[in-house]
C-alpha cells in the first residue's frame, strides 16, 4: 500500500467522524478527573447511551414521520438521557455509598453490557447486532464557508450535526473550566477537597455534576456511535 | 445482620467475626438473585425455567462448575494477593494469556516427550514464570517510573491477547489444514490434566487451585511476607516507619499475582483446552477481581466465592441452553453482587486507595513509591 493513501482526503473525513465519540467520552472523563473522580465507567455510560439512542429512535419513527422530523433527534435524546443514568448509578455509589471508583466502574461496565444485551434480546429478539431498517439518517450540513475552502473543504464540511457540535463543545467545555467560576470550582474539588471545602463548596455536589455531564457527553457519544454513520 | 451480643454468648470473637462477614455477601446474593428472577418474569421469561436451568448446575452439569471454578479460585487469589497490598493489578487477564505461551511453548517443545508426572510441573512452572514476567513490566513501570499499574496492567492485556492471536497464526499454527478455530496443535496427552468428573471438563487443577488458596491463607495471616503486604496495604507510611520496603513489597505482591494469573493460563491449557487456540481467556482475570472483592480479600473465602460464580457461569451456558434466557442476565447479577458490595464491604483499604487518587498533589508526595521514582503521580 502507498504510504501516501495515509493522507487520501477520503480517510481523513472518516477519522474527524471516527473521532467524535472518542473525543465526547474524554471530554467526559477530563471532568470527572478534574473532579477527582477516577471515571472507568464511561464505557458503560456509552454503551446504554448507545443503546438508548437506537431504541427511542426505532420506537419514535411514526412520531418523526408525523411532525416532518428526522426521529434520530430523539434517539439523541434517549442517548443522552440513558448516558445519564447509568451515570447516576455510578456517581451514587461512589459518592453515596463510597463505593471504590475502579470496582464500582467495573460493575457498571458489567452491568452495563449485561443490561444492552438482555434488553437487546427481550425487545428486537436478535443477538449481537440490530440493525433498523427504516432509520432515517441524520442530514449532512454543508457549511457553505468551510466547504469553498480549496482542496479540504469537502474534508471539513459536509459532516453530521453532531461533528459540528462536538468541536462546540470542545471549546465550551475549555471556557467552562478556565474563565468560569463553576470551573474553578471544579478544578478546586479535584486537587484539594478539604480546601476547597472549606472555601464553602460542596464537594460531592460538584462530584455529582461532573459525573452527570460525563454521562451526558458519553450517552451523545454513543449515539453518534450509532447513529452518526451513514 | 449482627448477632445480638448477648444471646450469642457461646460463639467466639472469631466466630462472630466470621459469621458477618459471610452474612452481608449471602444477603447481597439472595436480593440480586431475586430481583433478576424478577427481572425475567417482568419480561416475558419463565423464572421457574430459569431456577431449573441453574439448578442444573449444581447437579447434571457439576462438571461445568467445577470446571469454571477452578480457575476462578486463582484469579480470585491472585487478585486478594494484590489488592492485599494496595496494588492495583487489573491485568491478570494479560498475565493468563503469556502464562498460556509460556505453557504451550514447553508442552509443544521440550515437554511433549515426558511423562506426565513430570512434564505437567514443567510445563506449569512455565506458566507461572510466563505470568509473573508479565507482571513484571507494569511493575517495573510502576517503581522505576511512576506509572500508574492499573493503567498499564490494562493496557497489557490487549498486548498479550493479540500476541496469542499472531503466535496461533503463524509461528505456532496448527500444521495441516486451517481450521475453523485458530490455535497450536494438541498437546501430547500425557500431559492432560487428569478428568475428575467424567464426561466434563473438570480436572485435577480444582486440587491444585485449593492448595494454592490454602496456602496464600498461610502466606497472608502465618508469614512475615503477608504481614508485609497487609501494613503497606492499609498504612504505607507506618509500614515504612517499620522498617518494611514498599518497594520490595510492591513487587512481591504483583509479581506473586501475575504468576497466578499465569498458573490459571497453563492449567486452562492443559486441563480444558489441551492445545493453545486464540482468545482462550474469556475474562477470568475480570471475575477474578468480582470474587476477591465477594470474598474480602481472603483466599479462603475464594473458594467459595469462586464457587459461587463458577455456578453463576454454568447456569448462563444452561439458562441459554435449556431455558431460553439470554446469558448476559448473569452478567447483570454480577454487576449487581460487585456495586452492592464495593458499596458497602470494601471500606478499608479501598477507601485509603481512593484517597490517594482523589488528592494526588497530597497523597503523591507521601507516597513512597512514587518520590522514590522521583516522579508524582499525574494531576
Amino acid at each position: 500500500m502507498d504510504i501516501l493513501n495515509l493522507f487520501d482526503l477520503d480517510i481523513l473525513a472518516a477519522s474527524i467522524r471516527v473521532s467524535i465519540p472518542i473525543m465526547l467520552a474524554a471530554l467526559g472523563g477530563l471532568l470527572c478527573l478534574r473532579a477527582g473522580v477516577f471515571n472507568i465507567a464511561l464505557e458503560g455510560q456509552m454503551l446504554v447511551g448507545s443503546f438508548f439512542g437506537i431504541v427511542v429512535t426505532e420506537a419514535t419513527v411514526g412520531l418523526g414521520a408525523q411532525l416532518g422530523i428526522s426521529s434520530t433527534w430523539f434517539g439523541i435524546i434517549g442517548g443522552l438521557l440513558g448516558g445519564l443514568a447509568m451515570s447516576m448509578v455510578f456517581a451514587v455509589s461512589i459518592l453515596r455509598f463510597k463505593a471504590d471508583h475502579i470496582v464500582a466502574g467495573i460493575a457498571i461496565n458489567l452491568l452495563a453490557l449485561g443490561l444492552t444485551g438482555f434488553l437487546l434480546k427481550t425487545i428486537f429478539d436478535v443477538q449481537g447486532v440490530f440493525r433498523p431498517t427504516d432509520m432515517v439518517p441524520l442530514p449532512k450540513i454543508v457549511i457553505p464557508a468551510l466547504a469553498d475552502i480549496p482542496y479540504v473543504g469537502d474534508t471539513i464540511s459536509g459532516h453530521t450535526p453532531l461533528v459540528y457540535l462536538t468541536f462546540v463543545i470542545v471549546l465550551v467545555t475549555w471556557v467552562a473550566l478556565y474563565r468560569m467560576p463553576s470551573g474553578l470550582r471544579l478544578r478546586s474539588v479535584g486537587e484539594q477537597p478539604d480546601a476547597a471545602r472549606t472555601a464553602g463548596i460542596k464537594v460531592d455536589r460538584v462530584r455529582y455534576q461532573a459525573v452527570a455531564w460525563s454521562g451526558l457527553l458519553c450517552g451523545l457519544a454513543g449515539t453518534h456511535l450509532a447513529l452518526g454513520y451513514s | 445482620m449482627t448477632l445480638p451480643q448477648t444471646s450469642t454468648p457461646v460463639l467466639s470473637r472469631k466466630t462472630r467475626e466470621i459469621l458477618n462477614g459471610t452474612i452481608q455477601p449471602v444477603v447481597v446474593i439472595v436480593f440480586a438473585m431475586i430481583g433478576v428472577l424478577v427481572l425475567l418474569a417482568v419480561t416475558g421469561y419463565d423464572p421457574a425455567k430459569a431456577v431449573d436451568a441453574m439448578a442444573r448446575s449444581l447437579g447434571k452439569d457439576l462438571g461445568g462448575t467445577i470446571r469454571w471454578t477452578t480457575p476462578l479460585i486463582l484469579t480470585g487469589v491472585a487478585s486478594a494477593l494484590a489488592f492485599r497490598a494496595g496494588v492495583l493489578n487489573i491485568g491478570v487477564d494479560g498475565q493468563i494469556y503469556v502464562g498460556g505461551i509460556f505453557a504451550s511453548m514447553v508442552a509443544l517443545g521440550p515437554a511433549s516427550t515426558m511423562p506426565g508426572i513430570i512434564g505437567i510441573p514443567i510445563v506449569l512452572g512455565a506458566g507461572l514464570l510466563g505470568g509473573a514476567l508479565w507482571a513484571l513490566i507494569p511493575g517495573t513501570l510502576r517503581v522505576r517510573f511512576g506509572a500508574d499499574e492499573l493503567v498499564t496492567s490494562i493496557l497489557l492485556i490487549s498486548v498479550a491477547r493479540l500476541l496469542v492471536e499472531f503466535l496461533v497464526l503463524g509461528p505456532m499454527a496448527a500444521a495441516g489444514v486451517a481450521s475453523a478455530s485458530l490455535g497450536t496443535d494438541p498437546f501430547a496427552e500425557g500431559l492432560w490434566l487428569p478428568v475428575i468428573i467424567p464426561r466434563s471438563t473438570a480436572n485435577l487443577g480444582f486440587f491444585l487451585a485449593i492448595a494454592v488458596a490454602i496456602g496464600m491463607a498461610f502466606l497472608f495471616y502465618r508469614t512475615t511476607i503477608g504481614y508485609a503486604l497487609k501494613m503497606v496495604g492499609q498504612n504505607r507510611r507506618f509500614a515504612v516507619y517499620g522498617g518494611i520496603s514498599p518497594v520490595k513489597t510492591f513487587m512481591i505482591a504483583m509479581l506473586g499475582s501475575g504468576a497466578i494469573g499465569g498458573l490459571v493460563g497453563s492449567m486452562e491449557l492443559l486441563g480444558v483446552m489441551r492445545r493453545m487456540p486464540q482468545g482462550f481467556n474469556p475474562g477470568l482475570g475480570f471475575d477474578g477481581i468480582v470474587v476477591a472483592l465477594l470474598a474480602r480479600n481472603h483466599p479462603i473465602a475464594c473458594i467459595f466465592a469462586a464457587l459461587f460464580f463458577g455456578m453463576l457461569r454454568t447456569a448462563a451456558d444452561n439458562m441459554e441452553r435449556f431455558a431460553d434466557t439470554p446469558r448476559t442476565v448473569v452478567q447483570i447479577v454480577q454487576a449487581i453482587i460487585v456495586l452492592a458490595v464495593s458499596a458497602q464491604l470494601s471500606f478499608g483499604w479501598l477507601r485509603s486507595r481512593m484517597n490517594r487518587r482523589s488528592t494526588p498533589t497530597s497523597g503523591a508526595a507521601s507516597d513512597e513509591l512514587t518520590s522514590r521514582a522521583g516522579i508524582d503521580m499525574p494531576a
